[in-house]
């Protein structure tokens, strides 16, 4: 049984009641009043925060309207510059016979960002204590899943502590060698000129937003591209942090079974490749759905994952 | 400010930041807290921010260590902003008025355990403060003392212009030059007294509204602000009312004269329009006499 909404306003409660964190007044629960149900399915969504990392981690969560049922909850991480809103569509199909929590990653949505560039050994630590923090841990495991950034961090985390992750699924590792990584940090990983280049911002807005025929509705363009700049000047923290993981041995390290489905996108062959260096992995090519697939068919994408997150493997 | 192990943001005087969510009629109110460092020392009744739009509570952050010293304070953001949910357009006909807005922040206050025997004491800056009266309005017994400030109380004739400019959604959609040229007025060339990193944080909160962030200002020029303001002095509640140095200032004053003629006033003109921002101490020492006399 995994932690739900209520678990999680009655753990502000008692954290209350110890009278180490004082809120002010004990938050009354209205049935089904702070929860909205995701059109046309029968999941109930929410948003929450729990300590962790810098300060608060803000989560985007969502389970079944009757119940978040038995199945290991599934934790979804985002990759940079985003937030935990880039799972909504994935988490709504997910969410259909499960409790899915896709956390902001410290510095980025609306989780409380560091004032140093983090390894990604702290970011793993973070989001450990975050979901520490919700009541998972040995004996109450969760799934995870990440892309790109989000998979070095889930990473770290199933090391740091491996009775936390039960299985991993990782489309999209972001793994160079060690010899492509200066190149790739160069390209991505640099403070993004938001007050220098006046150009800057036209032109990222028109290339998102605008002019962007990507099949995603617009408002959920503009929701993404807004979700982007709220980490403002310290938007390339985890691109740094990715370029400057050592991840071979990591890979070698991992004891959860893994799953490996390779979308047809710019890490596909980065996945494959670490893929190689992974013991326990399953891969499944993918190559008819793109990273559009988490919003246009995020169907597709649950098709693969839950069947092996729910098989004995 | 630095964090604390269970998720505070710590001020430097001590002043203990966290945001969290309580239920309201439409999902979810998204608010900004702050108390003490020593929670006993939250010694006066709390106090209820309500925001301009197309804000958030954000715009709070540097009020909080000089007002929640002695007491706790709120600052939700208004249903459809910041990261509250708003009212689904199937439920309001289209376009949010005011007196929705003061529902959603009646279950905010009832939500974060207000009621008649432990009312809060509520401030509301421009939009806020319209928020504010419909919130009093709909359950008086939830507010104790008021602050205004920036009322846009206009004539009529005045109101329905300012509604025709206001009455289509943000062009972020439809208009490719929309964000961008806002971008470079309020982030590239914007106000000299705030850091770039605060500019592009207002800029974000504002996007953050999206093409629905119109419906703050066409709900305030669609207020009947005269028969508000008249209920409102007809409860009779202390209210204080407080000017900056801006383009709302006579308005506001103009709606003191004439309803709210014998009510506290400050003046505190040297200060800009966010004047909370530019001047928290002199604000929070204005609350205090008037809050705690």
């Amino acid at each position: 049984m995994g932690v739900t909404r209520r678990h999680i306003l009655a753990g502000s409660a008692a954290a209350a009641a110890l009278g180490v964190f004082s809120p002010p007044v004990v938050k009354p629960v209205r049935a089904d009043g702070h929860v909205k149900t995701f059109s046309d399915s029968a999941v109930r969504a929410w948003r929450d925060y729990v300590a962790g990392g810098w300060g608060q981690v803000h989560l985007w969560l969502a389970e079944p309207a009757p119940g978040p049922g038995d199945k290991t909850p599934l934790v979804c991480l985002h990759q940079s510059p985003t937030s935990g809103a880039y799972y909504k569509e994935f988490q709504a199909v997910m969410a259909e016979d499960r409790l899915v929590i896709s956390p902001d990653t410290p510095g980025y949505g609306g989780s409380t960002a560091p004032d140093f560039i983090p390894s990604m050994a702290e970011y793993g630590a973070a989001m450990v204590e975050a979901m520490t923090n919700l009541g998972y841990g040995p004996g109450n495991p969760i799934d995870i899943l990440g892309f790109h950034t989000g998979n070095f961090i889930a990473i770290e985390m199933a090391l740091q502590s491996p009775g936390l992750i039960r299985k991993m699924v990782m489309p999209g590792i972001p793994y160079f060698a060690p010899e492509e990584r200066p190149a790739r940090r160069d390209m991505y990983a640099n403070p993004r000129p938001y007050f220098t280049d006046p150009a800057y911002f036209r032109d990222l807005y028109a290339r998102n937003v605008f002019n962007n025929d990507n099949g995603m509705a617009k408002d959920r363009q503009l929701e993404m591209f807004t979700e982007r700049l709220r980490a403002g000047v310290k938007s390339h923290f985890g691109f740094v942090s990715v370029f400057e993981y050592e991840p071979e041995d990591k890979f070698a390290a991992l004891t959860q079974p893994v799953l490996l489905p390779i979308l047809n996108e710019t890490l596909a062959q980065p996945t494959r490749t670490a893929g190689q260096m992974i013991p326990n992995a399953t891969v499944v090519e993918m190559p008819e759905q793109t990273a559009m697939a988490w919003f246009t068919e995020p169907g597709a994408i649950a098709a693969v994952a839950r069947p092996w997150l729910d098989g004995a493997a | 400010m630095s964090a604390h192990p269970l998720g505070q943001l710590t001020a430097p005087n001590g002043v203990q930041i966290w945001r969290h969510y309580v239920p309201s009629r439409y999902g979810q109110t998204h608010v900004l807290s702050a108390r003490p460092a020593n929670a006993r020392a939250a010694t006066q009744r709390p106090l209820v921010c309500l925001h301009q739009s197309p804000m958030s509570g954000d715009v709070w952050l540097d009020f909080l260590p000089h007002m929640a010293t002695d007491r706790i304070v709120h600052c939700p953001d208004t249903p459809g902003f910041g990261a509250s949910d708003g009212p689904p357009p199937s439920d309001i006909k289209g376009k949010p008025d005011i007196r929705d807005l003061g529902l959603g922040m009646v279950d905010t206050l009832e939500s974060l355990g207000f009621s008649g025997s432990e009312p809060a004491d509520v401030f509301g800056f421009h939009t806020g403060s319209m928020v504010a009266t419909e919130l009093t309005l709909a359950r008086p017994e939830l507010v104790n003392r008021m602050v205004l400030c920036g009322f846009p109380y206009y004539e009529a004739d005045m109101r329905m212009k300012m509604e025709e400019r206001f009455v289509t959604p943000y062009a972020f959609l439809t208009d490719p030059d929309y964000a961008p040229d806002m971008y470079d007025r309020m982030v590239l060339n914007g106000a000299s007294d705030l850091t770039p990193e605060e500019r592009l944080a207002a800029f974000t909160d504002r996007m953050r509204a999206g093409p629905r962030g119109q419906e703050g200002p066409d709900a305030v020029w669609r207020y009947d602000a005269d028969a508000g303001l008249s209920a409102l002095a007809a409860l009779d509640k202390p209210t204080l009312w407080i000017t900056f140095n801006e383009v709302l200032t006579e308005p506001a004053k103009e709606a003191r004269r004439r309803f709210f003629p014998d009510s506290a006033l400050a003046q505190l003109e040297h200060l800009p329009m966010v004047g909370f921002k530019h001047g928290p101490e002199d604000v929070a020492a204005a609350l205090r006499q008037f809050l705690d006399g």
